[in-house]
C-alpha cells in the first residue's frame, strides 16, 4: 500500500495547498515515506512559486532530495530575478550532484526540470531515461517529446508507460496531454479524463480546470471553455496559463479588443516571461519589420 | 431460472388455492376444513370461512362478482360473499367427496368433480343443478372449462382424461329473447332426460394414456392443447383438432405422483408440482425439464396460475407459496434525457423530451430462452452498454450501440465481450467493473474486456453500484452498503442497512438514495447518511425530483422521501412500476410489461415541505396562496415541524388558530381568537403566555375577562397601579369579599383601612396589634376601650416586628406596556399581514426592450441581408483552382522521413544499452503543418509567419499597407495555442488549436481562425449597422473598415460561402465610401453657397451607395430636403419618388408627397449638378466624383472601390490595405 497515494495524487493534479495542509498534517508515517512527503511539501512550495519559504527552510545537513530541491527554488528565483550569473552557477552545482547521485529520482526530476529551463532537452531526457520506470520521469520525458514536436515517441513512451502504471492518476494526465497534441477523437477523451478527476472536490483545481477548458477550446466548444477557466480565474486570479487560455478562447469568441488587452496586462504583471508574451512580442516586431518591405515608397 | 418466492403461509395442508383475479387476494382451501382468504402482499389472512365439515378441496373465485365457491369432502358445494363474509348456500347433489369447483367464465355456471364418478355443472343464479356429466368410471379428480370454448376436460382415476362438447348445454341456457312455449317444455323435458346422461354434454375425445390414474387436467389458454398430470409420475401433453385429440408428447422426471399441471400464461413452458416435494418447469416445444425447485419436506397438492398477473401459487403439507419465474422488472439505465430499457429482449431508447421511443438492438442471442436481461449500464461517451443476465451465477455481455438510433433494430454484433459476473456496471469512459460473487472479487476490466485490475472487497458483496466518480465503487453487502476506493482499495464510509438491491443518484450527483426491501437510506455522496426510512411494504424503484427530491415507488403506491427523513404518499398505483425519471408533474416509469408510461403526479405537497425545509419562504408563500393545500394533515405536519406560524394561515377554526397562535407566540391572533371564543381556558391560557412575554394589558384584559379578582390586584401591585388597586378594594368591598379588601389593603399598605376591616369583621385582637404594632396608639387604645380591656390585660406580645410595606415599583406606567420579550416575527408573519396584492408573488414586467437608436424603430429593423448564391459563383471557383498549384510543396515529405527516421534509430538506442541513450531530434512544430497545408494567409499568420502571409495578400489582394492589419494578425495569432503546465515547476506546453478537430491526419491540420465568418455576419456586421442607423458614422466606417479588414482573415468551410464573403466585401465598400461622402458633405459650414453645390452632389451620390432599405431611406430623405431648400425643384421630387418607393412611414411618406407636389408647380433647378442620376456610375473613393459607366477607372484589387485613373498606385482610401490598380488573384478564404 503506497502510503503517499493520496499526496501525490494532489500533487499532479496541481492542489498545491492541500499537499501542504497534507504533508504538515504529521500523520505518523514510515521514515521513507515522511522524507518523500517533505520533498513533495518543499515541490509544492515551489509551484506556489514561495521560493523564501524552501530556502530558507532546507538545511545544508539535510538529505540529498531536499538540498536539490531547494536548488531549484534558487534557480528559480534567479531565472525570476533574470540573475544570469547566479543560474549558470546553480547549473553547475546540480551537473555535480547529477554525477554523484544518478540514481536519486529526486535529484534527476530537479536536474531535468533545470535543464528543460535551460533549453538543455538532450541533457534532461539522458538524465531521465536512467530510471523510465519512474512515473513522474515518463511524465518529464513525455513533456520534453511533445516539446520537441516528438508525438511519435510520446506516444510510445505513454503507451509503455501505461502497461506497468495501470489507471494511475498521472499516467492518466499523460494520456490526456498526449491527447490534446494528437486531436481527433483525442480531444473529447482528453477532456473526459481531465472531467473525470474534476469529479473529485480536492483535484478541482486551476490545473485540472484548464485541461478541462483546454480541451473545450481544441473541440470548438468556447462558451463552455471560457465559465470553466473564470471559474479557474476565481480560484487564482493570477494564474497565467489560465490568462493566456482566456486570451485564446476571447478571440475565438469575438470578445472586444480592450477585454483582452486586460487579460494581456494582466498576464504581463503576473508572468512577464510567459512563453506566450515571448511569441507575442517577437511577433509583434517581425510584423513591423515585414510590412516595411511592403510599404509603397 | 430462478424461483422468486412473493410469499409464504404457514398453515394445515393446503388442497386447493385461488387467485382473486384483481386484488392481492388468494384463498387456501385446507385439510383441516378452513378457507382462508389471504393478503399475499402484506402477509396477513383477512378472513377465515369455517363452515365445512372435512377437507376441502375445491376452491375458485368468481371472475368478477364478489363471490367464491368451494367444495369439500362433506359432499357439499357452497358459495360465499367474500364481502358479507356469509355462505350465500350450498349446492347439495354429489355423492362423494368434491374435488374441483370451477366458475364459468361467463355463464352463471360452476363446475364441480367428484369422487362419485360425476361431473356436475350448476347454475348458482338458480341454485340447481343443470347437467351431470357421466362416463368417467373412477374418482374424477378435476374439471375445468375451457377458457373459451365451450369445452370441459376432466382428469380421473380410471386412468382417462375426457374431453367434453357443453355446446348443447350453452344453447339452451343461452336464455334466448323469443322461447315458444313448444320450445320450452321440449327443454324441460330434456333437461329430465340429462340425469340419465343426455345430450347437452357429450364426451367429445377420451384421452388414454396415462398408466395410473389422472390428478388433473387443463386445456392450453390460446392454443388447443391440453397438459395432464397423473399418478404414473407422467407430465402428458395432447393436441386436439374438430375432430380429434392425441398424445403429443411425455415430460417424465417427478419421481413420485404429479399432483398438478398447467401452461405458462406467457411463455412456451409447462409447470407441474407433485408429491415427490419439487415444483417443475418444462420447455413445452421440447419437453424437457428446465429447472426443478425442491422444497425439503412438503410434499406438493396444488398449483394454480394468477390470471392476470405474472404469478403461480402451490399448496403444500404446511401451506401455500406464491412465486414468480421471471423477475418483472425490465432492465433500464437512465441518462439525461434518454431511457434505455430492454423490453422482450430488444434494446430500446425512449427519449423523455420528445416521448419518442425506438427499437435499437436486438439482444435475442444474450442470455439463454427464458432468461431475461437482469440490468443494463450504459456509457454516453463510448455508446455502449453492459447487459447481465442472471444465467448460471451471471454472466454479462459488452456491447455497441449503433451510431444513429434510427430504423431497424440491429442485430447485437456476435464479437460482442461477454463474461461472467454477478453484476457489471461501467465505472468510467474506458473501463467497467465486475463482481464474482462466488469468487468474492471485483475486475476492473478495460473495453476490451481485459482485465485491469482484481481487487478483494473487504466485505461479502452481493452487488456492486457506480459511485459516480470513476475510482469509486458502492459495494452492496447483506449488512451494509460500503463507498470503496479501487485505486487505493480502501473503504472510505460504510453504512450499516439491510442488503441493497438497488442505488439511485440524483442527477448533480450529490445524493444517493439506497433502497433495499424495505428501507430506504438517503446519504450524500461521501456516503454520509442523511437520513433513513422504513416501509411496510416493498419498495420497487425511486428517481430522484429535479429539486432533489427522492421519488419512490412501493408495490402500491408512489411516495416521497425529504432529505431529513419525512415522507408521504403521493398517489396509489394499481400495478407496481419501475421509475426512471421524475420531470416537474411527471413521473416517467417502465411497468411490468417493459412499457414506458408517464404518470402525473401533484408535486405541491411535497414542493411545499421542501421550500420548508430549505427556508425557501418565497416560494412556500407562493405555494400557500396558489395552491389548495389544506387540512388536517398539513396542519399537523406544520405544526409538529415547528412552522405553527405558517400553520395559523391554514386554519380558520378558532381554537386551533388559538392554539396555534399561543404556540408561536402570535398574542394578537391569541386575542382576537380568544375575545371570539371568549372561553375561561382561552383566557387564562392567553394570560400565562403574555405575561411571559410581558404584555401585561393583554394579561390585566384577560384576568378581568375572567374575573380573576386576586391576580388581578397582584398584578397592579406588581406594576404599581395604586389607582386601579383602590379600585380592586372597592370592587372587593362591593362584592362583599372581605379576604379580598384585606389583601388589597394589604398591596396599598393602607394601615387604617385594615384596622377598620379587623375591626368590621370583629377580629379585635388582630385589629388592636396591627394598630399597635403600627404605633398608631390612639387607634389600639380605643379598639381596647370597645372591648372593655385595658393595656394591662393584655400580655404576651410578641416581640416588635418588621413594618410590611409593598415595595413600590420602579417604573410606574399605568398606561404604557412593559418592554415586551422579543418574538420572532418569521418571515410569514410580515408576508401573511401584507395585503393584496403581494409583491412577492406579483409579476414583475420588464419594462419593454428599448429599441436600439431612436429611430431604427421608424426607419425598421435589420432586414437579413439575403446572401444568396449568385451567377458569378463559377467565375469564383475557377479563380481558386487556378491559383493555388504553387503551394503544393514536394518538402514535407523530407520532414516525415527524417522522423520515421528518428524513430527508428532511437528505437534502435533504447534496445541497446541504456548509457547509449541518444537524445532525438526534434519533430515539425504543427505550425509549420499548417503553412504547408494552406495557402491562405489566414492559416499563415495562425502559424506566425506574419511575412509569407503578407506576400500571400500582396499577391492576392495588391496589400501593401499592413499597419490597420497589426491588430488582426496578432489577435489572429495569439489564439492558436492553449497553454497548460503539464508538469510542475516546468515551463507550460502549449497546444495548437485546431479548426478542424476531428482531423489527425498531418496533411490536413488546419488552425483555428479567431475571425468567423459567419459571426462577423451576426455580430460585427449588424453593430456597424446600428451604429450607422444611430447616425454616428465616423464610428460605423471605422467598424466597416475592421470588418474589411477581419475579411482578410477568415477561412470559411463551405465553398457557397465564398460568395457570401465576396458579397460581405462589397457592403462594406459600399457604406464606407457612402458614410465618408456623408462625413465630408456634413463639414461643409451650412450656409456657404459655394459649397451648396457641392454637399447637394454628394448627398445625391449618396442615395446611389447600394445600402440596406432602411439606410437607404435615410440618405433618400436628406437629399430630397436638401434638394427642396435648395429649391431644386427638379432632383428634389425625384428623390421623393425614390423614397417612396420604398415604403418609408406614414409622416415621412407625407412630406415626400408636399414636395413632390409643391415642386411640381416649379420643376426647375436652381443650382445645377454633375449628377445624372439615369445614366449608371459608380462613386470614386477619392475625389468622390462620379465615374459613369464606360468612362476609363482603377479599381481596388481588395474591395473593388472604383477610382478615376489619376489616382493608380495610391493607397486605397476605402480598405486603406491595397494599392489602387495593382494586380490581384483574389482573396483565398476556402482551403
Amino acid at each position: 500500500m503506497d502510503e503517499l497515494f493520496a499526496l501525490r495524487n494532489l500533487f499532479y493534479t496541481g492542489a498545491y495547498q492541500q499537499v501542504i495542509n497534507e504533508a504538515n498534517s504529521r500523520s505518523p508515517l514510515s521514515e521513507s515515506a515522511n522524507q518523500e512527503r517533505k520533498v513533495y511539501l518543499y515541490r509544492a512550495y515551489i509551484a506556489q512559486k514561495k521560493y523564501n519559504i524552501v530556502i530558507s527552510d532546507v538545511k545544508d545537513s539535510d538529505i540529498i532530495d531536499l538540498r536539490v530541491v531547494k536548488l531549484l527554488a534558487l534557480y528559480l528565483q534567479a531565472k525570476d530575478k533574470n540573475d544570469a550569473t547566479k543560474k549558470e552557477e546553480i547549473v553547475k552545482e546540480i551537473k555535480d550532484i547529477v554525477g554523484e547521485n544518478s540514481a536519486n529520482q529526486t535529484v534527476q526530476i530537479v536536474s531535468a526540470t533545470i535543464m528543460v529551463h535551460e533549453g538543455l532537452l538532450e541533457d534532461a531526457l539522458r538524465i531521465l531515461v536512467r530510471n523510465s520506470k519512474n512515473l513522474e520521469n515518463v511524465a518529464l520525458i513525455i513533456q520534453i517529446y511533445i516539446q520537441l514536436d516528438r508525438l511519435d515517441l510520446a506516444k510510445r513512451e505513454l503507451a509503455s508507460a501505461k502497461t506497468w502504471a495501470e489507471d494511475a492518476t498521472l499516467a492518466q494526465l499523460m494520456e490526456a496531454w498526449v491527447g490534446l497534441r494528437t486531436g481527433g477523437d483525442k480531444y473529447q477523451e482528453a477532456y473526459y479524463i481531465y472531467e473525470e478527476i474534476a469529479q473529485s472536490p480536492s483535484s478541482n483545481t486551476v490545473k485540472i480546470l484548464n485541461g478541462q477548458a483546454i480541451a473545450n477550446i481544441h473541440l470548438g466548444r468556447y462558451p463552455e471553455a471560457e465559465s470553466l477557466l473564470l471559474d479557474a480565474l476565481n480560484k487564482n486570479n493570477d494564474d497565467p496559463d489560465t490568462l493566456v487560455n482566456l486570451i485564446v478562447v476571447s478571440g475565438f469568441l469575438g470578445k472586444p479588443e480592450d477585454v483582452i488587452n486586460r487579460y494581456i496586462s494582466q498576464l504581463k504583471e503576473v508572468a512577464p516571461t510567459h512563453m506566450f508574451l515571448q511569441d507575442l512580442d517577437l511577433k509583434t516586431s517581425l510584423f513591423d519589420r515585414a510590412a516595411q518591405r511592403f510599404e509603397i515608397a | 431460472m430462478q424461483m422468486l418466492t412473493k410469499f409464504e403461509s404457514k398453515s394445515n395442508r393446503v388442497k386447493g388455492i385461488a387467485f382473486h383475479p384483481k386484488r392481492p387476494w388468494i384463498l387456501a382451501s385446507l385439510h383441516n376444513g378452513c378457507i382462508q382468504l389471504w393478503d399475499y402482499r402484506m402477509g396477513t389472512v383477512l378472513e377465515r370461512f369455517d363452515e365445512h365439515d372435512g377437507p376441502v378441496r375445491g376452491i375458485a373465485f368468481h371472475p368478477t362478482q364478489p363471490l367464491f365457491v368451494s367444495g369439500g369432502d362433506d359432499y357439499k358445494i357452497k358459495v360465499w360473499n367474500y364481502k358479507t363474509r356469509k355462505c350465500l348456500f350450498t349446492l347439495n347433489g354429489h355423492l362423494d367427496y368434491v374435488r374441483t369447483v370451477f366458475f364459468h367464465h361467463e355463464y352463471p355456471w360452476i363446475l364441480s368433480a367428484s369422487d362419485d364418478q360425476t361431473i356436475r355443472i350448476w347454475n348458482w343464479q338458480s341454485r340447481n343443478c343443470i347437467a351431470i356429466l357421466t362416463g368417467h368410471n373412477h374418482y374424477v379428480m378435476c374439471a375445468q372449462f375451457h377458457p373459451k370454448e365451450d369445452l370441459v376436460v376432466s382428469a380421473s382415476l380410471d386412468q382417462t382424461v375426457r374431453v367434453w362438447d357443453i355446446s348443447g348445454l350453452r344453447k339452451k341456457n343461452a336464455a334466448p329473447s323469443s322461447i315458444t312455449f313448444e320450445d320450452s317444455l321440449h327443454r324441460s323435458a330434456a333437461a329430465q332426460a340429462d340425469i340419465f346422461g343426455s345430450t347437452d354434454a357429450i364426451v367429445k375425445y377420451v384421452l388414454e394414456g396415462h398408466e395410473r390414474g389422472v390428478n388433473w387436467a387443463i386445456f392450453h389458454p390460446t392454443l388447443p392443447l391440453i397438459v395432464s398430470a397423473g399418478d404414473d409420475r407422467q407430465i402428458k401433453l395432447w393436441r386436439m383438432n374438430d375432430t380429434k385429440a392425441w398424445e403429443v408428447d411425455t415430460c417424465r422426471g417427478h419421481f413420485n405422483n404429479v399432483s398438478a399441471a398447467l401452461f405458462h400464461p406467457r411463455q412456451e413452458l409447462i409447470i407441474s408440482d407433485g408429491e415427490d416435494k419439487t415444483i417443475r418447469v418444462w420447455d413445452m416445444s421440447k419437453r424437457t425439464l428446465i429447472q426443478t425447485f425442491r422444497r425439503e419436506h412438503d410434499r406438493f397438492w396444488v398449483l394454480t396460475a394468477h390470471p392476470e398477473v405474472n404469478l403461480f401459487a402451490a399448496g403444500h403439507d404446511n401451506g401455500l407459496i406464491v412465486f414468480k419465474l421471471e423477475r418483472e422488472r425490465p432492465a433500464s439505465a437512465v441518462h439525461q434525457n434518454s431511457l434505455f430499457y430492454i423490453r422482450d429482449k430488444v434494446l430500446r431508447v425512449y427519449d423523455f423530451n420528445s416521448d419518442s421511443d425506438a427499437a435499437v438492438l436486438s439482444l435475442r442471442k444474450i442470455g439463454g430462452p427464458y432468461i431475461q436481461p437482469r440490468s443494463l449500464s450504459y456509457n454516453p461517451a463510448e455508446k455502449a452498454v453492459i447487459v447481465t443476465t442472471p444465467i448460471e451465477g451471471g454472466g454479462y455481455d459488452l456491447l455497441h450501440l449503433p451510431k444513429d438510433f434510427s430504423g431497424e433494430p440491429r442485430e447485437a454484433l456476435s464479437d460482442s465481450k461477454r463474461g461472467s459476473g454477478a453484476s457489471a456496471i461501467f465505472i468510467a469512459r474506458n473501463r467497467f467493473a465486475v463482481l464474482d460473487k462466488t469468487r468474492q472479487q471485483i475486475e476492473i476490466r478495460d473495453l476490451s474486456n481485459q482485465t485491469t485490475k482484481t481487487i478483494k472487497p473487504p466485505a461479502t458483496v452481493n452487488e456492486i453500484f457506480s459511485a459516480g466518480s470513476g475510482n469509486l465503487l458502492l459495494l452492496s453487502t447483506p449488512q451494509s452498503v460500503i463507498l470503496y476506493d479501487i485505486q487505493q482499495r480502501q473503504t472510505l464510509n460504510e453504512i450499516t442497512m439491510p442488503f441493497v438491491k438497488y442505488v439511485f443518484w440524483s442527477s448533480d450527483h450529490s445524493q444517493v438514495a439506497l433502497l433495499s426491501k424495505h428501507t430506504i437510506t438517503i446519504a450524500n455522496k461521501n456516503l454520509e447518511q442523511n437520513c433513513m426510512l422504513h416501509e411496510t411494504i416493498r419498495i420497487k424503484s425511486g428517481a430522484w425530483d429535479d429539486v432533489g427530491i427522492f421519488i419512490y415507488s412501493t408495490l402500491n403506491h408512489i411516495k416521497y422521501a425529504l432529505p431529513q427523513g419525512d415522507s408521504g404518499i403521493i398517489r396509489t398505483l394499481d400495478q407496481p412500476v419501475y421509475l426512471t425519471k421524475v420531470k416537474g408533474k411527471s413521473v416517467y416509469c417502465l411497468d411490468r410489461d417493459g412499457k414506458t408510461r408517464v404518470i402525473s403526479i401533484d408535486p405541491t405537497e411535497y414542493r411545499f415541505k421542501i421550500a420548508l425545509i430549505k427556508r425557501n419562504y418565497d416560494e412556500v408563500l407562493q405555494i400557500i396562496r396558489n395552491s389548495n393545500l389544506v387540512g388536517q394533515a398539513i396542519i399537523a405536519y406544520l405544526q409538529k415541524k415547528g412552522y405553527p406560524e405558517i400553520a395559523l394561515h391554514f386554519v380558520r377554526d378558532d381554537k386551533t388558530r388559538f392554539d396555534l397562535a399561543l404556540e408561536c407566540g402570535n398574542l394578537e391572533v391569541a386575542l382576537e381568537t380568544a375575545k371570539s371564543m371568549d372561553r375561561e381556558d382561552c383566557w387564562n391560557k392567553l394570560s400565562a403566555e403574555a405575561l411571559r412575554q410581558g404584555n401585561y394589558q393583554i394579561v390585566e384584559m384577560a384576568y378581568q375577562r375572567v374575573k380573576n379578582f386576586d391576580r388581578l390586584s397582584f398584578l397592579y401591585l406588581a406594576t404599581g397601579n395604586m389607582e386601579k388597586l383602590r379600585k380592586m378594594m372597592k370592587i372587593a368591598e362591593l362584592r362583599n369579599d372581605n379576604m379580598s379588601r384585606f389583601h388589597n389593603s394589604l398591596f396599598l399598605g393602607d394601615v387604617e383601612e385594615r384596622i377598620r376591616l379587623l375591626k368590621e369583621f370583629g377580629q379585635l385582637p388582630l385589629a388592636y396589634l396591627t394598630a399597635q404594632s403600627h404605633g398608631l396608639t390612639e387607634d389600639a387604645e380605643a379598639i381596647l376601650a370597645a372591648a372593655g380591656l385595658t393595656s394591662e390585660d393584655i400580655t404576651d406580645l410578641p416581640p416588635a416586628g418588621q413594618l410590611l410595606k409593598p415595595s413600590i415599583p420602579i417604573i410606574r406606567q399605568n398606561d404604557v406596556n412593559w418592554p415586551l420579550l422579543t418574538v420572532s416575527r418569521s418571515f410569514f408573519d410580515a408576508a401573511f399581514t401584507v395585503s393584496d396584492p403581494n409583491p412577492l408573488i406579483a409579476p414583475i414586467n420588464f419594462a419593454d426592450g428599448v429599441e436600439v437608436g431612436e429611430i431604427s424603430g421608424d426607419w425598421g429593423g435589420e432586414e437579413d441581408l439575403g446572401f444568396g448564391v449568385e451567377p458569378y459563383k463559377v467565375a469564383a471557383e475557377a479563380r481558386i483552382e487556378g491559383e493555388d498549384v504553387e503551394e503544393g510543396s514536394g518538402w514535407e515529405i523530407d520532414t516525415d522521413l527524417t522522423a520515421q527516421l528518428d524513430t527508428v534509430l532511437t528505437q534502435e538506442n533504447t534496445n541497446g544499452a541504456q548509457g547509449e541513450f541518444v537524445p532525438p531530434t526534434a519533430g515539425t512544430a504543427e505550425s509549420e503543418l499548417w503553412m504547408h497545408n494552406s495557402p491562405l494567409a489566414a492559416d499563415h499568420v495562425a502559424a506566425g509567419s506574419f511575412e509569407t502571409a503578407m506576400q500571400t495578400l500582396s499577391r492576392q489582394v495588391g496589400a501593401v499597407n499592413f499597419a490597420p492589419l497589426k491588430q488582426h494578425f496578432l489577435r489572429t495569432f495569439q489564439s492558436t495555442k492553449t497553454y497548460l503546465q503539464v508538469n510542475v515547476a516546468l515551463p507550460s506546453l502549449a497546444f495548437n488549436v485546431r479548426r478542424n478537430p476531428e482531423e489527425t491526419e498531418k496533411r490536413r491540420l488546419l488552425p483555428a481562425l479567431a475571425y468567423n465568418f459567419q459571426n462577423i455576419v451576426s455580430t460585427q456586421l449588424q453593430d456597424a449597422y446600428k451604429t450607422t442607423t444611430a447616425g454616428k458614422f465616423q464610428d460605423a466606417t471605422i467598424q466597416f473598415k475592421s470588418i474589411l479588414h477581419s475579411i482578410l482573415l477568415v477561412a470559411v468551410t463551405k465553398r457557397s460561402e465564398i460568395d457570401e464573403v465576396n458579397q460581405l466585401i462589397d457592403i462594406c465598400r459600399e457604406y464606407i465610401v457612402g458614410l465618408s461622402m456623408e462625413q465630408t458633405r456634413k463639414k461643409f459650414p451650412a450656409d456657404d453657397p459655394d459649397s451648396t453645390k457641392r454637399a447637394l452632389e454628394l448627398a445625391a451620390y449618396f442615395t446611389h451607395s447600394r445600402l440596406q432599405p432602411a439606410h437607404l431611406q435615410l440618405s433618400l430623405r436628406s437629399a430630397m430636403t436638401l434638394s427642396y431648400k435648395a429649391k431644386n425643384c427638379l432632383t428634389a421630387p425625384m428623390f421623393a419618388r425614390r423614397l417612396l418607393e420604398l415604403a418609408p412611414p406614414t409622416q415621412v411618406a407625407t412630406q415626400a408627397r408636399q414636395i413632390q407636389s409643391l415642386c411640381d408647380k416649379n420643376p426647375r433647378d436652381e443650382i445645377a449638378l454633375d449628377y445624372d442620376q439615369y445614366n449608371p456610375f459608380v462613386v470614386c473613393g477619392i475625389s468622390y466624383t462620379p465615374i459613369y459607366k464606360g468612362s476609363p477607372s482603377v479599381q481596388c484589387p481588395y474591395c473593388r472601390a472604383s477610382y478615376l485613373p489619376q489616382h493608380q498606385g495610391s493607397l486605397c482610401a476605402v480598405c486603406n490595405v491595397s494599392q489602387i490598380g495593382a494586380n490581384g488573384t483574389g482573396l483565398k478564404v476556402f482551403v
